[in-house]
């Protein structure tokens, strides 16, 4: 086991070995009806399923559905940052910072392919960074 | 789902001016606004038998939590009845005004009050803004950088990309809403803007503006309801309470293969449903304006027009006072304001004023039939509360 760093929380993602690279979105799929949900749930959301509901590993990589250059942030953020929502292939559609581009509008465009990434997302109570899962432009070099 | 046991009438309105209001606290503003609504309906507010209060944030912002209603009502002299919380982030107080209408429509309650009030402007933007945040699901959104401007961004951005709006086009909401709000005595901003300064005032979250989005700020609005037998004793120009239907989102974004119906349509077929009626059949409408893409989006979830017309009814103006369909008579969000828990019952007010003919010069000619329609919160994509209220004469 290697160190797990803190996450933003428990239960959404996997850090392997604290690897970041490694790092993956929980979801859970319905043996029922296919329906692939994130977070994971007990229950199938669409057709209410409480039994063959099993726990998979998100895909890393999906679309960008839309996305907003905020000129101002809520506490813990710091303004011009960039969110977003990606659709993957498992038609789930996942809302996160976007990194790994500049906050301008000519760096992302809707339809465009993105790759999940794991890095401090804010700071916790006593300025510790917590961990969660951000969405990048596929392709590009890291940090 | 079925008929309402009885009627149920608005006697009383009162609302505070919207706006940033330090020397006032919540009680102030909830007191002010519910013995205006007391004194409009002429009722002795001992006979008050049940009392709904909607506040959202101020919680986070002071401390305050869980009994807010209690504490206001003591400051009002009502203290003794029935008092019951309705959070339910922007859409609190509509939230207060569908119980208090199913309260007195139940058959157990005669006269009953509901009253929303919200204190946003404490000088501390980001703290304001990260307490607005909380009204998410937290672990995926709230805490992960949701800015609500940036949320309605992302959805106006998709609804351009999807459909022939331009960013002229939510400037002209907001111009057309700004003419609106100078005639409001009640609203926070009172200025008229073109085409040009909305376009080139700060940027908050491309495609909005600072004048596309809704101010911080505070206030306080209530209504009084009664059965609708005993309407007459208190006026002549009662206003009837058609229906109020209401929805969760059903977060599209958890299932993109499997489209369900949104939150707006969800709670307008609803209303329809229990009052008979269509939308052919709606004179005016307050709809939820937080940004200006919004009435755009809501308009066509309302069944006011076909999906992507939106924009062109707005180009031939449909949606003034003037017009076939008028919208956001009040200023709406953008420009009467928007404290939250105050806002639903600020836009009944809107519709009960008009309804009664005593809008003055943003009157509405002959309106038989308005709608409100007020979201509150955002989870996964779409409004975690919805509520949508039919008002009749």
């Amino acid at each position: 086991m290697g160190n797990q760093p803190k996450k933003t929380a428990e239960g959404l993602f996997e850090l392997p070995d604290g690897d970041l690279d490694k790092g993956y979105l929980l979801g859970s799929k319905c043996a029922h009806c296919g329906m692939v949900s994130f977070p994971k749930r007990k229950i199938c959301p669409s057709c209410l399923a409480d039994d063959g509901i099993e726990e998979i590993p998100l895909s890393k990589r999906g679309k960008l559905f839309s996305f907003s250059i905020n000129q101002m942030a809520p506490e813990g953020f710091k303004a011009p940052y960039v969110m977003g929502k990606v659709d993957l292939p498992e038609q789930v559609r996942i809302f996160a910072v976007i990194t790994g581009c500049p906050p301008e509008e000519d760096a992302l465009s809707i339809g465009m392919d993105m790759e999940m990434a794991f890095e401090p997302v804010y700071r916790g109570k006593n300025g510790e960074p917590l961990v969660g899962y951000t969405f990048r432009p596929a392709g590009r070099a890291t940090k | 789902m079925g008929k309402p046991a009885r009627n149920v009438a608005v006697i009383g309105i009162g609302m505070t001016k919207f706006g940033k209001h330090p020397e006032l606290s919540l009680k102030d503003l909830a007191r002010e606004a519910g013995w205006a609504a007391i004194r409009d309906a002429g009722v002795d507010p001992r006979n008050i038998e049940v009392i709904y209060c909607g506040n959202s944030v101020e919680g986070l912002l002071s401390g305050q939590e869980d009994v807010r209603g209690q504490v206001v009502m003591r400051e009002m002299g009502l203290a003794g009845k029935a008092v019951i919380n309705t959070p339910n982030a922007c859409a609190s107080s509509s939230t207060s005004f569908r119980e208090a209408w199913l309260a007195v429509a139940s058959g157990v309650y005669d006269i009953a009050l509901a009253v929303g009030f919200e204190k946003l402007y404490i000088d501390d933007t980001a703290k304001t803004t990260r307490a607005l945040a909380s009204c998410t699901d937290v672990m995926t959104e709230g805490n992960m950088g949701v800015f609500f401007p940036g949320m309605y961004a992302m959805e106006a951005k998709r609804y351009m990309h999807d459909t022939g709006c331009t960013r002229e086009h939510l400037a002209k909401v907001a111009v057309k809403n700004h003419r609106n709000g100078c005639l409001n005595p009640h609203a926070q901003i009172r200025h008229e803007v073109t085409i040009e300064e909305v376009l080139n005032s700060k940027l908050i979250a491309d495609p909005l503006t600072l004048y596309m989005c809704s101010p911080i700020g505070d206030g306080g609005a209530a209504a009084i309801l009664c059965a609708g037998d005993i309407a007459a004793q208190y006026r002549s120009d009662p206003v009837f309470i058609a229906s109020s239907g209401m929805s969760s989102g059903a977060y599209q974004d958890l299932a993109i293969d499997r489209p369900s119906p949104t939150a707006v349509q969800m709670a307008a077929q609803e209303a329809y449903e229990i009052a008979g009626i269509g939308p052919e059949d709606i004179d005016l409408a307050e709809l939820h304006d937080a940004f200006s893409p919004a009435e755009l989006i809501y308009f066509e979830e309302l069944g006011f027009c076909p999906h992507g017309e939106a924009p062109r009814y707005l180009d031939e103006g449909r949606t003034e006072i003037g017009g076939a369909m008028p919208i956001n008579t009040s200023g709406g969000l953008e420009c009467k304001g928007h404290p939250v828990g105050a806002t639903g019952l600020a836009m009944i007010h809107e519709v009960v004023t008009q309804l009664r003919g005593h809008a003055g010069p943003r009157q509405v000619r002959g309106p038989k039939v308005g709608l409100v329609q007020n979201g509150g919160g955002l989870i996964g994509g779409d409004a975690a509360a919805m509520c949508v209220h039919i008002l009749k004469i």
